[in-house]
């Protein structure tokens, strides 16, 4: 967001164009010399952390993907395109590749979806409300591998919270337990829904950041001219979040497609590898074997559809709101 | 593009007139921000260069103050791991201080923080409690430091051979084993004095007949099962799947030559999936059980038998936790007629990073816990098993540990696993191939084929 604002401001549309996201804050006129100076050195602490924390191992990655040999990134050799013909033929990779883009969409949609609801319930004036804003929060103040070990253990076959419930209430036997972790579906779809119950905090509360820059008068400008609730959400409300909900769409797929410490902790991939994903058997290969060159070169293609899913939505999302 | 609703509100101030002309003496918008960078500049680099004086002055050498030796090691349920360092720390004030550092209870998540800490190069860690798989891996990039300089051939006489030769590579040693574990078949003695006329079942078939005669029998009185083992993604899988195939007389090979897919390769797999779904003599949960899970579920009288590995027995015998205390023994795994059973051993070995900067204080506290008083102690109190010969043949220790006696033959028989350059690259895809058929995802034909075109030639 930053550097559109800079950008747009040195072209001197400044004056005419304003951006809706903070644009009562930091009104930008056409920067004079001393103001750009002072901007530039406030963003350079921040340019080059991303650089070494961001751009720099990135580009090692790359590099990595074309080596090959060692043993923990000692000793290896170029390999050319090697790693990536071998990616090819990997039935392993395309498993966790389809459950990581299976992950992604399923996850990011529900999260989407109940997160945006959510933050709507959230900005109703009901009594209690910063209660209930505080409770949303709550998945997300706990730390995602405690988050999946506390559900690991809740659906642990013998001593877990929900056989006990669903054994008392006479809908389990007692001596063949739903063994939740040990079924691949099951287990898949307790991840997905582990997955949305902890992102929706974070929609709900960069939807609700949003839902408070639409003005009052729009919602009775609507509601004069007649429109039900419903329709006043669809046609009204939607299309003025519909910056807030690209930027959080952009963020929640990055980190779906990297996702790790939810899937690791909780299953491990198992059963078999049913549920392993990309990140996982990055971790594996990088790890574990100490193969740095293949690790990275799947890191790289992660990479790469995190670009391609980026650029899909910009293209898509920015065309239609311009239209 | 991103159209603004607001109005004519706004586009007043369209000119670009900014609070910034104000020349009042309000705090001004650039002072506030010129006054925030310095600050922010001012805390982040701050710290930094205190604790790098800090730092400075307490890795000083000499008499200002006791060595911190960092020890790292998995968690000792019976305490006594924790007096064990206490009495060295009593016995060595001002000068010797010994910090225990925890590890998770799993080896993967062991390895990889022992990983990461050694690529680091950190001298974080002085002594590390590794596992037997693991010193061919940290020694080879030269992670451990070698001990032959503290050594003699009449030290390592007083162990155990496999002790000292699990951490021998290419010549050099790099540690010794603080104690020995191996995988046994737990039995509950007043069960199989009932049904079994208290010898305990050395075949697969004898432990099926006498296991469903207890089902049958004991169900009133909390017995589920007749089974227990570890089927999770974790490395005890492929040790109880080699206990299996070695009961059998089949061999995985030599690095270099390894077969996992032998026929009695595939037929010890698909016993273990036939115990669970067959035969039905383990839980359907088997392939999410960690030794915890299983212990928790025999500490309970769920099952008469167990595999597991030795750590179990202090906890099964000790009535404030354990509902099967004092009635619980052991015996070598499970065989087919006419082989012997051989439990695959395991255990820690103790080594010094070679980037600790306390080398020799680590190497004194290392001999200090392989001390023949040490070991007896935590031999009698946490019921290990020493790597010291003369320390499990101690009758008095044996009075205390009753099964030490039946140890001789176990330790006798058990067989190591194969010392490879990166382990991990074998028993990772194995881990996931056997768990894999526990869980019904597969066929042990199919997977350990897929297996064995990845290890086969692994060095």
């Amino acid at each position: 967001m930053d550097s559109i604002d800079l950008s747009m401001a040195k072209k001197g549309l400044a004056g005419k164009r304003r951006l809706a996201f903070g644009s009562r804050v930091w009104g930008w006129g056409p920067l004079r010399a001393p103001e750009e100076r002072l901007a530039w050195a406030m963003l350079t602490p921040v340019l080059l952390a991303l650089l070494a924390l961001g751009v720099y191992p990135a580009i090692t990655t790359l590099w990595l993907s074309f080596r090959s040999g060692g043993t923990y990134g000692i000793g290896m050799s170029m390999a050319g395109l090697a790693n990536y013909t071998r990616l090819l033929s990997d039935h392993q990779f395309r498993h966790a590749l389809l459950f990581s883009l299976a992950y992604s969409v399923v996850t990011v949609a529900g999260q989407m979806v109940l997160g945006t609801l959510l933050a709507v319930f959230a900005n109703q004036k009901i009594p209690a409300r910063w209660l209930v804003r505080a409770a949303i929060l709550f998945p997300w103040a706990i730390p995602t591998a405690t988050n999946s070990v506390i559900w690991a253990y809740m659906f642990n076959d013998q001593y877990g919270l929900f056989n006990s419930i669903l054994i008392r209430l006479g809908l389990v036997d007692k001596l063949h337990p739903i063994v939740w972790l040990g079924s691949a579906r099951l287990a898949t779809v307790l991840i997905f829904i582990l997955a949305i119950w902890k992102a929706n905090s974070l929609v709900a509360l960069l939807v609700l950041a949003g839902l408070q820059l639409i003005p009052n008068e729009v919602y009775e400008t609507a509601q004069v001219d007649g429109a039900s609730r419903l329709r006043t959400f669809w046609s009204v409300t939607l299309p003025l979040l519909r910056p807030t909900l690209v930027v959080v769409l952009i963020l929640r797929t990055i980190e779906s497609l990297q996702a790790f410490d939810l899937i690791s902790a909780f299953t491990n991939g198992a059963p078999g590898t049913q549920t392993e994903n990309l990140g996982l058997y990055i971790y594996t290969q990088i790890a574990q074997f100490g193969d740095f060159g293949y690790g990275s070169t799947i890191a790289t293609v992660v990479m790469v559809m995190t670009l391609a899913f980026i650029f899909i939505y910009l293209r898509i999302l920015y065309r239609s709101a311009t239209a | 593009m991103f159209e603004p609703v607001e109005s004519s509100v706004d586009a007043a101030n369209a000119g670009g007139a900014t609070e910034n002309e104000s020349s009042t003496s309000r705090l001004t918008r650039r002072a506030l921000l010129g006054k925030g960078l310095a600050l922010g500049i001012g805390v982040s680099v701050g710290p930094w260069f205190l604790s790098a004086c800090g730092s400075n002055s307490s890795s000083g050498s000499g008499s200002s103050g006791p060595v911190t030796i960092r020890f790292a090691a998995l968690v000792d349920q019976t305490g006594e791991q924790t007096n064990e360092i206490n009495r060295f720390n009593d016995a060595n004030k001002n000068k010797i201080r010994v910090e225990y550092v925890e590890l998770p209870p799993v080896a993967t998540d062991q390895y990889t923080k022992f990983v990461d800490t050694f690529k680091a190069k950190s001298s974080d860690l002085d002594v590390v409690q590794i596992d037997v798989t693991w010193p061919a891996q940290f020694a080879i990039p030269g992670w451990l430091a070698p001990i032959d300089k503290y050594i003699t051939a009449d030290y390592l006489k007083q162990f155990w051979p496999s002790a000292v030769e699990v951490a021998k590579v290419n010549g050099k040693q790099y540690g010794i084993q603080r104690y020995m574990d191996i995988g046994m078949l737990y039995y509950r003695t007043d069960l199989v004095q009932k049904y079994g006329g208290g010898t305990p079942p050395a075949t697969r078939a004898d432990m099926e007949a006498m296991a469903q005669k207890i089902l049958d029998g004991e169900k009133n009185s909390g017995i589920q099962y007749g089974y227990l083992f570890e089927g999770k993604k974790i490395e005890a899988v492929v040790d109880e799947w080699l206990e299996f195939l070695w009961g059998n007389g089949g061999d995985i090979g030599e690095p270099g030559k390894l077969k996992v897919n032998s026929d009695k390769g595939i037929e010890a797999l698909n016993y273990m999936h036939d115990l669970i779904y067959k035969m039905k003599l383990s839980p359907e949960g088997t392939n999410t059980y960690a030794p915890n899970d299983a212990l928790a579920l025999f500490q309970d009288g769920k099952a008469p038998f167990m595999r597991n590995w030795t750590y179990a027995y202090a906890l099964l015998n000790d009535p404030s936790k354990s509902k099967v205390a004092g009635k619980v023994g052991v015996a070598p795994t499970l065989a087919t007629p006419g082989n012997q059973g051989h439990g695959c051993t395991g255990g820690w070995v103790l080594a010094i990073s070679n980037f600790s900067k306390n080398k020799d204080a680590a190497w004194k506290f290392i001999d200090y816990m392989l001390s023949k008083e040490t070991q007896k102690s935590m031999s009698m109190n946490a019921n290990l098993i020493s790597s010291r010969p003369d320390v499990v043949n101690d009758p008095e220790v044996q009075a205390k540990v009753a099964y030490f006696k039946q140890l001789g033959t176990i330790l006798n028989t058990g067989k190591n696993r194969p010392k490879l350059q990166n382990y991990n690259q074998f028993t990772t895809p194995l881990q996931a191939a056997l768990n894999s058929v526990l869980s019904n995802q597969g066929s042990a034909q199919d997977q350990l084929n897929a297996v064995q075109e990845q290890v086969g030639t692994l060095k």
